[in-house]
């Protein structure tokens, strides 16, 4: 790995710092934690709270910056992984139309969250940690967002997914916060195998992971530079990858139940940041996209699909957690279909408007008693079921079908279950049954020791 | 198939008592989470129900040992509890004669032992020298004997100046053989363990990856949840009306979709239920009838049916104890009542029970190898029985970690090797069985009697020496009495404002004021009702707008409907599909506004949310619709307003209970009491006690407007309570999260009242400016040394900031009650512990008043007391844990995160502060006469016997105090010696309490007194 000379023209400063920031924070507060020293709780919050703060600034000036240049391209070259002949794995940032304004919505967001979360989380046992893993989700964030190759992209990615695993099992004590916590974080790992083997067919493709040999021009109206075939393949592995993080029919079981952790969390990850994550890699590699219609047509199909089974899964959570994690679900698979109908601008305001709005409905979600009381005053009575009404309509049988079908949440878990992890573990066990096979016939002994030997781990 | 169920409906209704007291949480009420139990005394209530509910009964053992090294548990306190426990007991003799149990047991309690594997006591031998060393917390007798031991053998009559550490590795190792020599022979006994009912914990201590319960609660919470409902889906459950089986079974009969491998055969099940309601069975008797079924087929034998139900309610203890309370209480439901019973719910848990463990015996089939009795009908009977069986017995510990706690107990009582190898077997198993038999439990639990006595000696002692320092009467007529609730966190305001004004009297009542009513504001959409949870009011009370001013409210009505429909079709819009997609991605950015200055300033925005709002509303002036002049019942059974008979009764009754019937000052302030914060779902939790979880101020007004009503006056007169033609009443609330006081109807002040009222105001908000600054030292992240301004500032903030989790603690330093007149406690600094209720032995003859007040208090008081006492000791077992993670749940509960089981009792951010004690009762009255008033009231006299309450009497002529002691279930007073003469007295609260966070003893406040006291030789 080599580094380069470190960029100094101002804007490359200003986007290296929108990266830096969380690094420092993360490395300021999980060092004197690592030594058994953690920082006192305002130490914390202010040193958190100044590395997003500052990125935040910085990002601002870094769109101005490139507003006044028609939103250009800015590559900020930071070093190599590697190079063998003509394949190289590069270290790039850009800051183009799509990176710079995300930068500064989700980091503006993790400030607030931050100031929050220093005094919602006051004499916690968690509090350190907490903070570590804010940082470290900031860190994966603006990675993801600021990559200019789909070397670095994935290592953010794969940064948002542990934090937000660690996340929802926030409360480890809790079985059912571990039992969530794995269940998100082995979607993502399924859906990261999307993710992985687009890299490598971009690798295979152009010889490098830069987005610069991907496709050329400004965002949104850049061109791609593979072959349809090539490009369909990236695309519906990209689209693959980005169905576990948003959160996408048959993936989206994880989603309602990964607000087991503390509420600020919910808030920016499963609310505002981390379901969106899906879109933006596909925004980010919209002209792959464009040069592939097909793949569009999945987006849609699978964005509907979801939105649908969303809604009406949505309208019978009795709790309010739930009930906002399928409104953001619907969210999410209204901005995918969006993307699938080539639109660019529309889906990326989709994408910042709703996580605002939707950040605020978590945050604000322990006041439902207030609000619903005040908003009953208003009234002069309790706000009736009136959304269903057309339902109500249905046969009274059907309904109670459907009704079913929405409480059991789509029957997800049996799905999941069934194609997943039945078959996997049947697999796993006939392997297993296998090997022991072959070592007694290799062995050449009795039933009783084989057992015996190969829990041991000793073939000979 | 219709035998009747009267047994069955006994043992459910027995069963149900188990079930927490908890309703839904808009209206908090803090209740005894052990109501089940309170018929049994304290001590072992505590143990039997920590069993039930896999609790713990005490605090860990960690917590009084720091409060033990801080001297919050002194050792003479250990030592009088261990005399006490023992009795003729603490001198039987141990180790043949070398000791005595009662020398043991302080020992243990003072220093501890370890106890250990005997793999970590090898541990322990091999890889480090603890063995070889004393322990280094000896008592020096005891230490001086061991090391004297070597002396004797080796003739080394200066052992300690020497070589210290090598005689008392010596000592150590010695007595270490000595120890492993008389435990080798023995062995230790297997105790066999009563084996649980449930099937699934039986299954689970056999194969702990098979918890039934893991897979029937995510759905049966999801059931209970949708039935429940009060409004947070869009989609309500079908056939909710005719309650929850029928409504789970109509849902889940059909054939549709997969489900998971356990749950296949539940169709089928409900389709047979579903019947039998299509029938037209009455749904009490279906539910029977299942239940029946269910528990035969489960193989439970009928002798065991009555725990069996009551562990299976138990199991999901919050969400069952919601049924109950919406079942008992149904106008306690917040938006609208549904038909919900316990037998319901019992009914579709055994059925999902059964199901669930029908599956799990096939999957055991291979594991156990039963499979082959798994075939007829009788096989959960089978496996039920075989499982009980098998269920594994509790060794006792082996000879190595027998040997090393005989070690540390022989040093701890200074018995060197020789002592040990001089006892014979028997004696050597007395000792190890003294010391088994003084469990973690029993020292917990004299540890938990220590801490409740030091604060007891502090508080007794305290209000002793305030006898003799009392002055006798008040000098002159009072510049303005003030009324508050009894309210722990109103002892602060009324000691600011004596401090502040020497003139003013204080009083303490139950915060509803003697006027219990449903109340409708002006602003409410429904009236909740206002007065203790054990009252059910029979009055309707209205607000309505002045006459002059009610087109005026019409109009902003009329603004606010359409702003509330635009609002909640706003945030219903933004979760559902189309609409959602087209305002979040138009309308969302706009949201950053608020959560932007929501997040970062709270204070401000709600300074504009609440100009807003005054802007919209509170300018209408408006009266309370309190007088009646017919017989008219509205539709729900209670009468609009009160006549004037009534009106007379409630002012009589108040006056009297707190002693005020003659000497009235020109202005009586009635201040009822409720919180706002913001974010929080417990937020009820704070409000008033007395008004059932609701905000008294309403309670308030309602009195201050009938004591002002020459009506109600004439009336009174002529039944001898004269009230002076110049004494006017004013109504308030004072908000115990902002400190600040609102008062009602000042408009209605007579002129000449205008400068006594604007001066009392005056003070009341200098008083709680007092207030807040005495409260934010328990907040981390105020400075000690907070100003005035700022600390009132401080709390502002936290009643408006989202993101705060304890925007006041409640009642979170409650631990004692004085039932007496204020003059005896005037002055003194009770640190926000003690409610304190008014009553005057001199006007009570007959013992009337004494009764009607303990009758309310005695609940109130023992209900928070208790509620806060469990909530703390465990905090997951009986307190809703941790904030962070809650999740509102229908509108009547929280859960932690997406699907648990509804978290009753308190969070733990409202109690991390609170010591767990009972409530220490002191009453001003002589003991007969208390003896007498508690024989009527047996519900308070069972607290008092069965100790749940620690009572003291008062002796009114003698100022001397009696602790109640109990045997055999009748009230015994016993003298209480007061341990110290002296108290510390300081010129102010303030000076008193800065500088610490903790509790902070009782002290004489010299600002606090009308007059100088008669006596200060006693001060320190």
């Amino acid at each position: 790995m080599t580094i380069t000379v470190f960029p100094t023209d101002p804007v490359s400063v200003l986007v290296v710092w929108q990266l830096v920031a969380p690094v420092a924070a993360l490395a300021g507060i999980g060092l004197p934690a690592l030594l058994g020293r953690p920082l006192s709780e305002r130490a914390t919050t202010r040193l958190v709270g100044t590395a997003f703060t500052t990125g935040f600034i910085a990002a601002l000036v870094t769109l101005a910056a490139i507003a006044s240049q028609d939103f250009a391209a800015h590559v900020v070259h930071l070093g190599r992984l590697f190079a063998v002949g003509h394949h190289a794995a590069t270290i790039e940032l850009v800051a183009d139309g799509l990176s710079v304004p995300y930068v500064c919505f989700s980091t503006g967001l993790c400030a607030l969250v931050n100031a929050f979360a220093g005094k919602y989380l006051h004499r916690e046992p968690g509090f350190t940690r907490f903070f570590i893993l804010l940082a470290l989700f900031g860190t994966g964030m603006n990675l993801m967002v600021l990559a200019g190759s789909i070397d670095v992209l994935f290592a953010g990615w794969e940064f948002l997914g542990i934090s937000s695993a660690l996340l929802i099992g926030f409360f480890h004590e809790r079985r059912n916060a571990v039992d969530a916590a794995l269940r998100a974080f082995t979607t993502y790992r399924i859906c990261d195998v999307g993710l992985f083997a687009a890299s490598v067919v971009i690798h295979q493709a152009t010889g490098s992971g830069d987005f610069e040999r991907l496709f050329t021009g400004t965002w949104p109206h850049a061109t791609c530079l593979v072959p349809v075939s090539t490009a369909l393949f990236i695309s519906v592995l990209l689209v693959f990858a980005a169905l576990g993080k948003s959160a996408q029919v048959p993936f989206s079981s994880w989603l309602p139940r990964a607000m087991e952790g503390p509420t600020p969390s919910s808030a920016i990850f499963y609310g505002a940041l981390s379901i969106h994550a899906g879109a933006y890699v596909l925004l980010r590699c919209e002209s792959v996209l464009d040069a592939a219609p097909a793949a569009g047509w999945l987006l849609i199909a699978i964005g509907a699909g979801t939105a649908l089974h969303a809604a009406i899964v949505g309208s019978v959570q009795t709790d309010l957690k739930s009930m906002l994690a399928y409104a953001s679900m619907t969210q999410a698979g209204l901005i995918l279909a969006e993307i699938g109908l080539g639109w660019r601008v529309v889906p990326l305001v989709h994408v910042i408007s709703h996580a605002i709005l939707r950040s605020l409905q978590i945050l604000r979600s322990p006041s439902a008693m207030h609000d619903r009381h005040e908003l009953a005053a208003a009234l002069g009575g309790h706000p009736g079921p009136s959304e269903w009404s057309l339902l109500r309509l249905l046969p009274r049988g059907v309904a109670r079908g459907l009704y079913h079908v929405a409480l059991e949440r789509g029957f997800d878990e049996s799905f999941v279950s069934a194609l997943f992890v039945r078959p996997l573990l049947a697999t796993l066990t006939s392997a297993d049954a296998l090997e022991r096979r072959w070592v007694a016939f290799l062995g050449g002994s009795s039933a009783d020791t084989r057992s015996r030997r190969s829990s041991n781990g000793s073939i000979q | 198939m219709h035998q009747p169920h009267t047994d069955l409906e006994r043992m459910i209704a027995a069963a149900a008592r188990f079930l927490p007291p908890q309703g839904p949480i808009d209206a908090f009420v803090a209740q005894n989470p052990l109501q089940g139990f309170e018929h049994l005394p304290f001590e072992e209530a505590v143990v039997r129900a920590a069993r039930l509910y896999s609790a713990q009964p005490f605090l860990p053992e960690s917590v009084y040992r720091e409060e033990l090294a801080k001297s919050r548990i002194r050792a003479i306190d250990l030592e009088a509890v261990l005399a006490d426990d023992l009795g003729d007991r603490d001198r039987a003799p141990l180790a043949g004669g070398q000791t005595t149990l009662g020398r043991l047991h302080l020992q243990l309690l003072l220093h501890g032992v370890r106890l250990e594997s005997d793999a970590a006591v090898r541990w322990t031998l091999t890889e480090s020298r603890s063995i070889e060393v004393l322990r280094d917390d000896l008592e020096p007798q005891a230490r001086s004997r061991l090391l004297a031991s070597v002396g004797r053998d080796s003739d080394d009559a200066s052992a300690g100046s020497c070589a210290p550490t090598a005689i008392e590795g010596r000592v150590a190792s010695e007595l270490w053989h000595a120890c492993v020599e008389m435990t080798a022979l023995s062995r230790s006994a297997v105790v066999s363990v009563q084996p649980p009912l449930r099937h699934r914990d039986l299954l689970l201590a056999s194969v702990s990856t098979l918890d039934t319960d893991a897979l029937v609660h995510p759905l049966l919470i999801r059931m209970v949840a949708a039935f429940l409902d009060q409004g947070v889906a869009a989609w309500p459950m079908p056939d909710r009306d005719q309650g929850l089986l029928a409504a789970v079974a109509g849902v889940y009969s059909g054939r549709l979709g997969p489900v998971q491998p356990w749950s296949r055969p539940l169709s089928g099940r409900l389709r047979h239920i579903r019947e039998a309601f299509d029938r037209g069975n009455d749904g009490k008797t279906i539910a029977l009838d299942v239940i029946a079924s269910e528990l035969r087929q489960l193989g439970v034998p009928e002798s065991a049916w009555q725990d069996f139900i009551a562990e299976s309610l138990v199991a999901l203890k919050g969400w069952a104890g919601m049924v109950r309370q919406l079942e008992e209480r149904p106008d306690r439901a917040p938006v609208e009542a549904v038909p919900a019973r316990v037998v319901d719910f019992l009914a579709l848990r055994l059925l999902l029970d059964r199901t669930a463990t029908e599956w799990a015996a096939g999957q055991l089939g291979h594991v156990l190898a039963i499979d082959d009795k798994l075939t007829d009908d009788a096989t959960l009977a089978a496996m039920w029985t075989e499982l009980r069986d098998r269920y594994p017995p509790r060794r006792g510990p082996g000879s190595l970690a027998r040997a090393f706690l005989l070690h540390q107990v022989s040093q701890l009582l200074g018995l060197a090797a020789d002592d040990i190898r001089t006892l014979n077997d028997n004696e050597i198993l007395a000792l190890e069985h003294a010391v088994a038999a003084f469990d973690s439990i029993a020292q917990r639990r004299l540890f938990h009697l220590a801490y409740e006595r030091r604060f007891r000696v502090e508080m007794l002692d305290a209000l002793a020496s305030q006898w003799s320092a009392a002055p006798a009467t008040a000098a002159g007529r009072p510049r303005a009495q003030a009324v508050f609730c009894i309210d722990d966190r109103c002892e602060s305001i009324r000691r600011a404002l004596e401090e502040l004004a020497s003139d003013v009297e204080t009083f303490g009542t139950a915060g509803f004021f003697a006027v219990p009513m449903y109340f409708r504001g002006i602003n409410d959409w429904h009236a909740v009702p206002l007065c203790p949870i054990v009252m059910r009011p029979g009055h309707t009370v209205t607000e309505l707008p002045e006459d002059r001013a009610a087109a005026d409210h019409r109009f902003r009505q009329s603004v606010r409907r359409s702003l509330g429909r635009l609002r909640g079709g706003m945030s219903e819009g933004s979760r559902s599909l189309l609409r959602g997609g087209l305002l979040t991605s138009v309308g969302g950015a706009l949201a950053a506004v608020p959560l932007v200055a929501q997040v970062v300033f709270p204070r401000l925005t709600s300074r504009v949310a609440s100009s807003a709002a005054d802007f919209a509303r509170r300018r209408i002036p408006t009266r309370l619709d309190l007088k009646r002049d017919n017989d008219a019942r509205l539709p729900d059974g209670t009468r609009q307003g009160f006549d004037l008979d009534e009106m007379a009764a409630i002012v009589r009754r108040l006056l009297e209970d707190i002693g005020l019937t003659a000497g009235f000052s020109r202005l009586v302030a009635i201040i009822g009491h409720g919180s706002t914060s913001l974010n929080n779902p417990h937020e009820s939790a704070y409000d008033c006690g007395a008004c059932g979880g609701g905000r008294g101020g309403p309670n308030a007004r309602a009195f201050a407007t009938m004591a002002n009503d020459p009506a109600v006056r004439a009336r009174l007169a002529t039944a001898g309570l004269t009230i002076p033609d110049d004494v006017v009443f004013v109504g308030g609330m004072q908000d115990t999260c902002t400190s600040g006081i609102a008062w009602f109807d000042t408009d209605r002040i007579p002129v000449h009242h205008h400068a006594d009222f604007e001066s009392f105001r005056r003070l009341c908000a200098e008083a709680g400016g007092l207030d807040a600054q005495e409260r934010c030292r328990r907040f981390d992240s105020v400075p000690f040394d907070v100003p005035v301004a700022e600390a009132v500032r401080c709390v502002e903030v936290r009643s408006a900031d989202l993101a705060q989790v304890r925007p006041e603690y409640g009642h979170a330093s409650n631990a004692a009650c004085i039932v007496g007149r204020r003059r005896l406690t005037r002055g003194l600094f009770l640190d926000r512990r003690s409610f304190l209720v008014s009553y005057d032995p001199d006007h009570d003859p007959d013992g009337g008043i004494l009764e009607r007040t303990l009758a309310a208090v005695g609940p109130v008081c023992g209900g928070i007391n208790l509620a806060y006492l469990f909530s703390r000791v465990d905090p997951l077992g009986y307190g809703a844990g941790t904030k962070l993670p809650h999740n509102i749940t229908a509108l009547i509960g929280v859960m932690d995160g997406h699907a648990s089981d509804l978290r009753t009792g308190l969070p733990f951010q409202g109690v991390d502060i609170h010591e767990p004690l009972r409530l220490l009762m002191v009453v001003e009255a002589a003991p007969e006469r208390i003896r007498d008033v508690l024989e009527r009231l047996p519900a308070v006299k069972n607290m008092v016997t069965k100790r749940w309450i620690q009572l003291v009497a008062w002796h009114p002529d003698t100022g001397g105090l009696a602790m109640q002691e109990t045997d055999a279930g009748e009230i015994a007073f016993v003298p209480y010696k007061p341990e110290s003469q002296s108290i510390p007295v300081v010129p102010s609260s303030a000076t008193w309490y800065r500088g610490h966070r903790g509790n902070v003893p009782p002290a004489r406040v010299d600002a606090g007194y009308p007059t100088a006291p008669r006596d200060r030789a006693t001060s320190s």
